[in-house]
């Protein structure tokens, strides 16, 4: 059994390439429906106790818009997008079709509905690119402290140990003098973690 | 002003005086507050998990016996000691099947049956984050939510 505790220079590197390539799709896919640039930075991995990856993603105290949806088939897991709360209602305004009321159910459905299309075409990429079949689930979302969504996912999914291992991809859009960001965490099971490196035969 | 304290993941403090006690952006875990109102001590606990590994301050069983420790350290046994939970939630209720936010609850009530420590008020479950404030010389507990406003337990 892969230990996440103990990847290579290696293993680390083709898995930040394997989401470079995820999030350059996901990119692609905000990029046409917003109809404007979008940029993403070189994916970060994180592994560690669940306390310490916590604090090195975000203030446990920030509101957040985060929708998740979790995977199955060949790769077994959860994606988690993370909005700052600014960020996802100016992300809202951006989808809105013109002349259409904005009321609370319109937002969260545009912004369960982007997510859902950021996390897919991730997801597809990957899928192609190491030829496993992966199904995602429905979204849900929940605007809340990012401490009590990220520590409830990493916890509730997982087969309850707090070392995690998680890759982030920061997506920044919008006007570049004041970027709008959105992060998205995959989150594999362990035993797909495996699966990842074994198809990249880095294993 | 109170000296405020932060106690992460996994960690157990107890305080003495002005000092407030405090746990940000809790979900499925437990905060675990014990207070002796005579000398005005208080202890909180961040639970993560209903079990755990022998020596670890993150589940209950873990986080009660080291509370206790620090308070027999400071000469006070547990005769005294009044207990409140806070936390315990169901993030994303719908979509995630698995229960740790309540099994950390009922963890944390057994725990505290066994050791006799009564427990006198709780704000658990829920599927919402809680940040929690306790002011030790009071014995006081904020919760504040984001999406349920705040209260005193």
């Amino acid at each position: 059994m892969i230990d996440a505790k103990n990847l290579t220079v290696k293993q680390i590197d083709a898995l930040t390439e394997v989401a470079n390539i995820g999030g350059g799709h996901a990119a692609t896919s905000l990029s046409q429906l917003l109809g404007k640039k979008v940029m993403i930075r070189v994916p970060k991995l994180y592994t560690g106790q669940l306390e310490e990856v916590i604090l090195k993603i975000a203030d446990p105290n920030d509101i957040v818009a985060s929708v998740l949806l979790y995977f199955l088939g060949d790769l077994t897991g959860r994606t988690l997008l993370i909005y700052p709360y600014e960020d996802a209602q100016e992300l809202t305004r951006l989808l809105m079709p013109e002349g259409q009321e904005s009321t609370i159910e319109l937002q969260e459905s545009l912004l369960k509905e982007v997510s859902n299309i950021l996390s897919c075409s991730y997801m597809n990429a990957l899928g192609e690119l190491l030829g496993l079949l992966i199904l995602p689930s429905v979204p849900g979302m929940i605007i809340d402290m990012v401490g009590a969504v990220l520590s409830s996912v990493i916890v509730e999914f997982g087969n309850e140990k707090d070392f995690i291992f998680c890759i982030e991809t920061q997506f920044d859009f919008g006007d570049f003098n004041k970027p709008l960001s959105a992060y998205f965490l995959l989150l594999p099971d362990n035993s797909s973690l495996e699966i990842m490196l074994k198809k990249l035969n880095l294993i | 002003m109170a000296l405020e304290l932060r106690v992460g993941i996994g960690e157990v403090r107890v305080e003495r005086g002005d000092v407030i006690l405090s746990a940000y952006g809790v979900g499925s875990c437990v905060v675990l507050v014990l207070y002796e109102p005579q000398t005005r001590t208080g202890g909180l606990a961040h639970i993560l998990l209903p079990h755990g590994a022998d020596g670890s301050f993150k589940h209950p069983r873990g986080a009660i016996e080291e509370l206790l420790k620090k308070f027999a350290a400071m000469g006070i046994t547990k005769e005294k000691i009044v207990a409140k939970i806070v936390g315990g939630s169901t993030m994303f209720g719908e979509l995630l099947q698995s229960s740790i936010g309540r099994r950390n609850v009922i963890e944390t009530r057994e725990e505290l049956k066994r050791h006799s420590i009564p427990l006198v008020a709780e704000d658990v479950f829920g599927n919402w984050g809680r940040t929690i404030f306790f002011n030790v010389n009071t014995g006081e507990v904020v919760v504040k939510s984001y999406r349920h406003g705040e209260k005193i337990i």
